[in-house]
Order: C-alpha cells, then structure tokens, then sequence
C-alpha cells in the first residue's frame, strides 16, 4: 500500500513538472535561425574578427547572455542592435549602419566609379574630336 | 588652362583620402571610445566585496570619481594598483567594481596588492560591465560630481594617462 501511494504521488509530480519544462523553452532554442542571426552580426569586442556566435571569449559569453535575455523580453533585432550600440559605440556591428557619417563609406566607391566613367568616356570623345 | 587643372582633380581627391586613410593606420582598435560619454551613469546597484551593503550609481555625487573595474584573475590590474594607492592617498575617490571575479580570491588580492577604493562593489554576472560598456580589465572611468562619465581607458592607469588625460578633465569647484 505504502509503495503504490508513493508511486502514484511521483507519477502525479512529473505530470506537473513535464509541461513546465516544455514551457521554459530557452528563446535561442525556440527561435534559433534568429538568434544565430543576430550574433553573427556583432562583433566580439575581445578577438575583434570574430563574432558572437564564434567566440569563447568571457565577454561574447556575457553578450550572448544578454541578447538571450532581450529576446526573451520580447525586443526587435533592431531594438537589440541598438541597445548595444548605445554602450559600445558602432564598432561592434560588423554592418556599418547607413547614417550621415558613413555615407561616403557606403556610396563612395559607387560615386567614384560613375565620376570615372564619365571622365573617361568624355576624355575619349574629345580625343576623337579632335582628330 | 582649366581643363588641364580640372585633370588634377582625382589626384587631389587621391591625396586626401590616401592622407586619412593613413592617419587610420595608427588608430589602434582595440581602444573603443566611451560610447556613452557625457551621459548620466547608468544606473545600477552591486553587493559590496567583503562588506555588508551595497555600492550603487548613486555614489557617484558630490565630488570626482574614478571607478575602476579590476579581478584577481587581472594581470595588469597587479601593476596598477601602487598607483592606484597613491591616488587613493592623495585623496581621490576610488570606487572598486570586482569585475566576474570570486570573492574569495577578489579578498586575497586586496590583502596582497593593497585597497585603494572607497567600496568595491562585485560583478560576478558582467551584467554591470555591460551597461557601462566594459569590455576587458582593467579599465578606469572618469565620472563627474554630477555623476556623468566623462572619460574611459581601457588598460594600465599609469601616471602619465592620470595627468593626460584624466586631470585636465578635472576642474576645480
């Protein structure tokens, strides 16, 4: 009698204690395209070639930490970004963000190639003037 | 006449690009600038090492603070710390923040190397450090009696970075 009532009181625990596992899901196992995503993007600011999802360092374990949590919390990825930005200036997204003092950076090299196409198909013409 | 200057035209623009493209070359990237500078220290609260309490962002009023993120595990933060004290002995505020350290040998190190802080407050979880923007040890930040931060370096506190770059930001009141 003792065996079985204790037997049907562990039983009746796990049936609890199951879906409350399945409910505390970690957000990089539910979400984890991403997650991975995400950390591909952030530079870890330690071996600064790598990124998040890459590195061992204590810093990109801390980082991964923290975007779990801002995920868990429901932010955006853009949201996310931003955060860490805020604390640790642009340099820890790999992506240069489009804004006024990148412009050059992200436009430059295009402006430079139409400049010398012009230049060069003017120069060619007029050489043909010419002659 | 022109069309022959205006042939000068990608040269210069060369010139100049090629001017900071080589300034760059001596930007060192391991010194990230202090994103935050200038605002308000983020507001946080830390048990204290070795003492009941704790040692939050409201102690940061009132008078010029260095904090210095520091651990045992910290190699470089041994050959800060005589000049930390001396700091400390001619009378500038020093809050300690035990960066993913252990207590216990967080303690030990003090006992060994010497105390300059006021309070040192513990980051086990570098959840802290994150907020500030830490990302190694040891770094030191400048914060003013109004409790912004003014200044960041990441690496040895050495007299030389003391006088260049930390004092001239200090004003007498």
């Amino acid at each position: 009698m003792r065996m079985r009532e204790i037997f049907v009181y562990l039983s009746l625990l796990l049936v609890f204690i199951l879906p409350l596992q399945l409910h505390a899901a970690s957000v990089e196992q539910v979400q984890p395209a991403r997650y991975q995503a995400l950390l591909t993007e952030l530079r870890c600011l330690v071996c600064q070639n790598q990124d998040l999802l890459e590195s061992h360092a204590p810093l990109a374990d801390d980082l991964k930490e923290k975007v779990k949590q801002l995920m868990q919390a429901g932010h955006s990825d853009d949201e996310i970004r931003q955060y860490l930005v805020k604390r640790y200036g642009d340099f820890i997204l790999f992506k240069p963000r489009l804004q006024s003092t990148t412009w050059v950076l992200w436009f430059g090299p295009v402006i430079f190639l139409v400049v010398g196409c012009v230049a060069a198909i003017v120069w060619v013409r007029r050489s043909h003037g010419a002659s | 006449m022109i069309k022959r200057l205006l042939l000068l035209v990608p040269l210069m623009l060369f010139v100049i690009i090629a001017f900071f493209l080589w300034k760059g070359l001596s930007c060192s990237p391991h010194v990230l600038p202090l994103a935050q500078q200038g605002k308000t220290v983020p507001i946080f609260s830390l048990p204290r090492l070795g003492e009941a309490g704790s040692v939050d962002s409201k102690l940061f009023r009132g008078h010029y603070h260095l904090l210095n993120v520091w651990a045992s595990w910290c190699d470089v933060c041994v050959q800060e710390q005589g000049f930390l004290i001396h700091l400390a002995q001619t009378g500038v505020k020093i809050v300690g923040m035990n960066y993913k350290d252990d207590p216990a040998t967080a303690l030990s190190f003090l006992k060994t190397f010497g105390n300059p802080y006021i309070a040192v407050g513990q980051d086990q979880t570098g959840q802290v450090g994150i907020e500030l923007g830490v990302y190694g040890a040891p770094e030191t930040f400048l914060i003013s009696p109004e409790g912004r931060l003014l200044e960041r370096y990441a690496g040895e506190m050495t007299q030389v970075v003391w006088k260049t770059l930390f004092l001239p930001q200090m004003h007498e009141r």
